[in-house]
């Protein structure tokens, strides 16, 4: 549980660190960073990140199975035992002030020496007019939040990644048909998820299609396709990548590659010192927890470092 | 480990925060005829925040058919309906669903807020009141939804810290599916402010803070 009544939560001081988002590189960071006797604060505009709309997740070292709601569980109680104190808020601008940083949100002002953005990703939309149109009335982003509404419907999933494929069976729990509606040739999921795909009965992929169209009537109830073919859904679950929450980043002159992600060393450091960043929002070309942790306790250690020189007196 | 002992494990543990007394009004119908669904569940999930609370939760059970009046006043139209209703009988937050689960974080948030402790958005809420409307900020929520803890949390901290301008409805839409039909929703969190303002997803203090000001905000 968060220190949900603000303890240790003090607005006037300069924290040693601010770790910026919610989800796995974010409480890395912050973890390692109260265990290297930093102070540090965390803030999010949402707690848990992508992983934890996952319902299952099987390739967290030491945890076999567990879904993404549960292992971001795990992670809020351990945050809670080292008194680390989190915020639900969106920073809108950073400024340099002498030695320090001070963050603007809508609610608040922060001073901090060190950053670390972890701001991840969200997800990636179609692009299409009527997918706003129907937001919220049978599309959606998220099956482990939806997926309920659609028990004995028909429903499809869009995208052919991994996490489509996680998608798919999670809402054939429940729903009477699942489509993967998939763009390619043959489905990117990891081989164990693909064959659980192909195992279950409920769940056809439809390849090499892309929607062109979402139509309804107050609510979905059909898709057309590229070839032409109107083709009858309840549900349209939208899983095509995702895209960096960097827009901060970016304009604070924090240099991003042509895909909007922050770029960052091997010490998690970018471009501007004291700034450092981790998981989604930067440019490591395999997205994972795992791999978020890891580089948000990489810019915890050269946070610490980065503090560290500046001998503060407090 | 059954859910529940792990859900009664986490009240206890955070139930130990509150400092001091608050109450709840809890509108319940003891009448055996009533059209009214089932309200013994969700009683017994607030006798384990009760019991849990060293004498510093209060829970006001109102039967309806007993307290017509108040139920009039309160315009009670379900059971049970959890009310937070601050001295000057503002109702601040209405609960149309259990508060168990991943519920149970933001649930207690509020009661620790509505007995005085300290609330982040109070300043910016405050500062800002008279540019607020009276509203309401109507917040769907399902027991397996992940983000809708963090919008119940923003809603009811934004209710508390208004003084009885903004009031919170937590509506879990699996139980009460007529009002999801009468929004037409099968997503959520779906947020619904004062009947025109849809938010659909998981939104943060600022889209919401931005709903209620619309350009007005002074910060």
């Amino acid at each position: 549980m968060f220190n949900i009544d603000m303890e240790g939560i003090d607005l006037e001081k300069t924290y040693d660190l601010i770790v910026l988002g919610g989800g796995p590189a974010a409480i890395g960071c912050a973890i390692y960073a109260a265990r290297f006797a930093i102070n540090v604060l965390v803030v999010g505009k949402t707690f848990g990140g992508l992983i934890a709309t996952t319902h299952i997740v099987e390739n967290y070292p030491a945890i076999t199975s567990i879904s993404g709601q549960g292992l971001m569980d795990m992670f809020k109680d351990h945050m809670d035992s080292l008194s680390i104190p989190y915020i639900s808020d969106e920073i809108r601008s950073i400024d340099k002030v002498d030695d320090h940083f001070e963050l603007h949100s809508f609610f608040q002002k922060f001073k901090t020496y060190s950053i670390c953005i972890a701001t991840g990703s969200e997800k990636r939309k179609l692009g299409i007019p009527s997918e706003v149109e129907f937001a919220g009335r049978g599309v959606s982003y998220c099956a482990t939040c939806d997926g309920p509404f659609y028990k004995n419907k028909n429903v499809c999933v869009i995208g052919g990644s991994d996490s489509a494929a996680k998608e798919a069976l999670f809402l054939a729990q429940n729903a009477n048909k699942v489509y993967i509606i998939y763009r390619g040739k043959e489905i990117r999921a990891e081989p164990i998820n693909k064959q659980r795909v192909y195992d279950n009965d409920k769940i056809e992929i439809i390849y090499k299609t892309n929607i062109v169209e979402i139509k309804g009537d107050g609510k979905v109830t059909s898709v057309i396709f590229d070839n032409g073919k109107e083709f009858e859904i309840d549900g349209v679950f939208i899983e095509i990548g995702s895209v960096p929450n960097s827009d901060l980043a970016k304009r604070i002159g924090i240099e991003t590659n042509e895909k909007g992600e922050i770029k960052i060393n091997r010490k998690s450091e970018t471009n501007i010192p004291g700034i450092f960043a981790a998981g989604d929002v930067a440019n490591a070309p395999f997205k994972q927890a795992i791999t978020g942790v890891s580089e948000g306790v990489i810019a915890a250690y050269s946070a610490f470092d980065y503090v560290k020189e500046m001998n503060i007196e407090y | 480990m059954p859910a529940s002992y792990v859900f009664k494990k986490m009240i206890r543990e955070e139930m130990k925060k509150l400092s001091r007394p608050v109450k709840l009004r809890v509108f319940i119908d003891k009448n055996k005829n009533s059209e009214f669904q089932d309200y013994e569940y969700s009683m017994s999930i607030l006798k384990v925040y009760e019991e849990a609370s060293n004498g510093l939760l209060t829970i006001e059970e109102l039967s309806v058919s007993e307290n017509p009046d108040l139920a009039k006043k309160y315009e009670v139209q379900r059971v049970p309906t959890i009310l937070f209703i601050d001295n000057e009988g503002n109702e601040l937050i209405r609960y149309l669903a259990a508060p168990q689960g991943s519920e149970i974080q933001p649930f207690i948030q509020a009661l620790l807020i509505f007995g005085g402790a300290p609330n982040y958005y109070e300043v910016a809420i405050r500062e800002n009141l008279n540019r607020i409307v009276s509203s309401t900020i109507k917040v769907m929520i399902t027991n397996s939804c992940v983000y809708c803890p963090q919008v119940v949390n923003i809603a009811s901290q934004f209710a508390l810290a208004s003084g009885g301008k903004i009031r919170t409805v937590i509506i879990d839409i699996m139980e009460n599916p007529d009002i999801g039909q009468i929004y037409d929703t099968s997503c959520v969190p779906y947020t619904v402010i004062n009947e025109k303002e849809l938010l659909v997803g998981i939104v943060g203090p600022k889209e919401i803070f931005k709903e209620l000001m619309g350009e007005k905000i002074r910060i």
